[in-house]
């Protein structure tokens, strides 16, 4: 495959999935601060506070529609779709289209008065076509080079938005029970995540969502979830077993992959600062090499 | 109340109207059809086909104030018919007069035959911009200088077809003919009942057997690339596009890299041999080495790795030099060189002002003309007589008498019109016809072509930029 079209899938799928993650993020701060109307009269309710660490803004409509705002869904969705449009020839017509249509849509709204419950709506479109798309993506497309690029661009964004989103949540904690509560549901359903939580875990708190979002493997936005999907596709790339390192993307992978495997809880926690620092620093990294390795 | 009722023809010759018999057999149906609809339906569906386009990506991409916006090659939904006797002619023709110009460019850059005996003047090829001296000797892959030919057709004001122009550098709008049609399928499949339409879906198909053809045997399976300017191209659409449906690799000028004569595109497992290469850059911007060495979108080095048979060019470099305006007026007797054969499809009457009959005649007579400068394409450096000042006149006659073997003139030309919805009512409106014509193994016609219309009325112009449109072409069986 030519290192440019992989470059560009790999941005492509990194920004739309940032797209698609600033949507959801927005959608449930919005949600949130409706269902506290009444019982948060001082808005002592952090979710706002979060999403602005997150985004860099807290206006609800300019981080939405605000395609200058480096940042904002429509500005991801624009990088997206740029990247997608030197890659058309490699994704699935579908594909393309549905991605194509989603950000005619975006922009024309952003061109016209619309009000908050219409940019709500359009947070919620754009996390359905997300999944639509990614639909489209596993199920049309060949497991080739060009389905591994938009692996790695996809998962290496996701493993970050967890990490800073974990980090913002410590940072920002409430200090009573009840808006904890609401708060973590917040966190939690940014990333899809409440109902597959609430399955696997019977009581909520700051640690137990720290763990899951960060060790648990069985769920698809975990930082490592994330990572092992990554390894996996870095081996495939260079057609090497997962125990065998060819480059620098590989090693960094491989030593992040197994620090999250083997982590216990307890000593995470104990130091969830400094291990959060890591495996932000580490991520970072592995981007670099990935981008070295295959598209410098 | 018909659709066609309140239709007037507004060219001397209408495609689907005649003045003395009506509405023409091979349209009867299609009229029939379109009145079932009523008229809101109709709207509808033509908006369904905008729509259709945009969702697509079937767009041009306009630049202002740096942000891109997409505009839709504008589409109409009424289909022009050609039956299948009309069809067969213009194959015929299309056909003879590619064979022979590619045999013009084998013998130009060979033995140079045609301008010892004099058929040719010396002067307009060899002082020509696009002859290219460094084509000179090569022998190109099977022969083929020109694998992708799109000659522009016209319809006269008694009917007959004439060809406009010969397009034998990188001919574009072919994606648009298949795209045109799968819009057709899917929004008016009503509109093809009755009908035996020849396809076109296999275009792609068929252009990728060229460039196999042409790919030199390595032994290995051959490499193929379609070269594009990048996204920024407005044609960028149909380079993606082909690309995926070929199934080929889509590259840009920074992609590649030639060592040892030999082409290589950067992979994300390192080089990777290219063996054959669409090109949709032209000439002067395709290997900074040999022609404008400013161009950021070429290969540096092509050339060599071209001239060594190293990599196969479809189009050939250096094919520009048979399609120019002068080159035009002298295709019926290269085609009686090459073939001994009549030319079966006219030219528009064209004078070369290369004696001074003819000149004279030029000069005297510009008001009523057409004259354009051969080395201008897209309606630039050109005079239209009739519609001109006495000034714009003057000064253009100064200009042929300075260098008169650098314009052609001609007789104004009428397009023929064709029924195209104009805010909900049919209007005849002037089209041409663009055939795309293939040459590998042998030479293969695309039934039909694309059909481009000018929607302003009265206007003749039927370029994109100018407020042209397209409409599905079908050739009945």
């Amino acid at each position: 495959m030519l290192a440019r079209v992989a470059n560009s899938l790999y941005w492509s799928a990194r920004y739309f999935e940032r797209a698609a993650n600033t949507a959801q993020l927005l959608l449930v701060t919005a949600n949130a601060e409706i269902q506290l109307q009444g019982i948060d009269p001082k808005g002592a309710d952090p979710s706002w506070r979060l999403t602005r660490e997150m985004i860099g803004s807290d206006d609800f409509h300019g981080a939405m529609l605000d395609g200058e705002m480096e940042g904002s869904v429509l500005f991801s969705l624009t990088m997206a779709r740029e990247n997608a449009r030197a890659i058309r020839g490699d994704i699935s017509s579908e594909m393309w289209e549905a991605l194509n249509v989603l950000f005619l849509q975006t922009t024309e709204a952003s061109r016209s008065e619309i009000d908050r419950s219409d940019v709500l709506d359009i947070a919620r479109q754009i996390g359905e076509r997300a999944h639509l798309l990614q639909g489209m993506r596993d199920n049309m497309m060949m497991r080739g080079d060009a389905w591994h690029f938009l692996r790695l661009g996809r998962h290496s964004e996701r493993a970050m938005w967890s990490a800073l989103l974990l980090n913002s949540m410590c940072r920002n904690l409430p200090s009573s029970d009840a808006l904890t509560f609401l708060y973590l549901g917040t966190v939690l359903r940014s990333v899809n995540g409440f109902e597959a939580y609430s399955r696997a875990l019977q009581t909520i708190s700051p640690e137990k969502v720290m763990e899951f979002l960060l060790l648990e493997d069985r769920f698809p936005k975990s930082v490592h979830f994330c990572v092992q999907e990554m390894t996996k596709s870095l081996h495939t790339l260079s057609q090497t077993p997962e125990d065998v390192f060819t480059n620098e993307a590989e090693q960094i992978g491989g030593s992040l992959l197994s620090r999250l495997r083997f982590a216990d809880a307890d000593d995470v926690l104990a130091n969830v600062d400094g291990f959060l620092q890591g495996v932000v620093q580490d991520l970072i990294k592995l981007s670099a090499s990935v981008v070295q390795e295959y598209f410098p | 109340m018909s659709v066609f009722e309140g239709y007037r023809e507004h060219a001397e010759f209408d495609e689907a109207l005649s003045p003395a018999a009506g509405i023409r057999p091979h349209y009867d149906r299609l009229n029939q059809t379109l009145d079932d609809f009523g008229q809101d339906e109709l709207i509808a569906r033509q908006k369904a086909a905008d729509l259709f386009f945009l969702n697509r990506g079937t767009t041009f991409t306009v630049y202002s104030e740096d942000v891109g916006i997409d505009r839709v090659f504008p589409f109409d939904t009424v289909p022009r018919i050609i039956p299948a006797d009309e069809w067969d002619h213009l194959e015929k023709g299309l056909k003879q007069r590619l064979f022979a110009l590619n045999s013009f460019l084998s013998d130009l850059y060979g033995s140079q035959k045609i301008l010892r005996d004099g058929v040719i003047p010396h002067e307009l090829i060899l002082g020509a911009s696009h002859f290219r001296r460094e084509m000179i000797g090569v022998q190109v892959p099977e022969g083929i200088y020109v694998h992708i030919c799109g000659t522009d057709l016209i319809r006269d004001r008694d009917g007959s077809w004439l060809v406009l122009e010969d397009n034998l550098r990188c001919p574009s709008g072919v994606s648009y003919v298949l795209e045109n049609r799968l819009a057709m399928r899917r929004i008016f499949p009503e509109l093809f009942a009755g009908y035996d339409v020849k396809p076109v879906e296999h275009y792609c198909r068929m252009l990728r057997d060229v460039l196999y053809f042409i790919a030199p045997q390595t032994g290995d399976e051959p490499v193929i690339a379609l070269l594009t300017p990048g996204v920024y191209n407005s044609a960028y659409f149909e380079h993606s596009y082909l690309a995926k449906q070929m199934g080929i690799h889509l590259v840009e000028g920074r992609d590649l890299v030639v060592d040892d004569d030999v082409v290589y595109m950067r992979t994300t497992r390192g080089l990777r041999r290219v063996d054959a290469i669409y090109r949709r850059i032209d000439d002067d911007f395709i290997d900074p080495v040999y022609f404008r060495p400013d161009s950021m979108l070429g290969v540096a080095g092509l050339t060599n790795a071209y001239r060594s048979g190293n990599v196969a060019l479809a189009n050939a470099l250096g094919t520009g030099v048979a399609d120019d305006k002068a080159i035009y007026a002298l295709v019926p007797k290269i085609i009686k060189y090459y073939l001994g054969e009549e030319a079966i499809l006219n030219n528009v009457e064209t004078y070369l002002p290369l004696d001074d009959a003819i000149l004279n005649y030029v000069l005297e007579n510009m008001g009523d003309l057409v004259v354009k400068r051969v080395d201008e394409a897209g309606g630039y450096g050109m005079l239209i007589g009739p519609h001109s000042t006495k000034e714009e006149i003057d000064n253009f006659r100064a200009r042929v008498r300075a260098e008169p073997r650098s314009y052609i003139a001609q007789p104004m030309i009428s397009l023929s019109s064709h029924p195209t919805w104009v805010d909900g009512n049919l209007e005849g409106r002037r089209i041409d016809l663009r055939p795309y014509v293939l040459f590998g193994k042998e030479i293969q016609v695309l039934p039909g072509g694309l059909t481009r219309v000018a929607l302003r009325k009265g206007s003749m112009v039927v370029n994109s930029s100018q407020g042209g449109g397209s409409k599905d072409t079908w050739v009945l069986r």
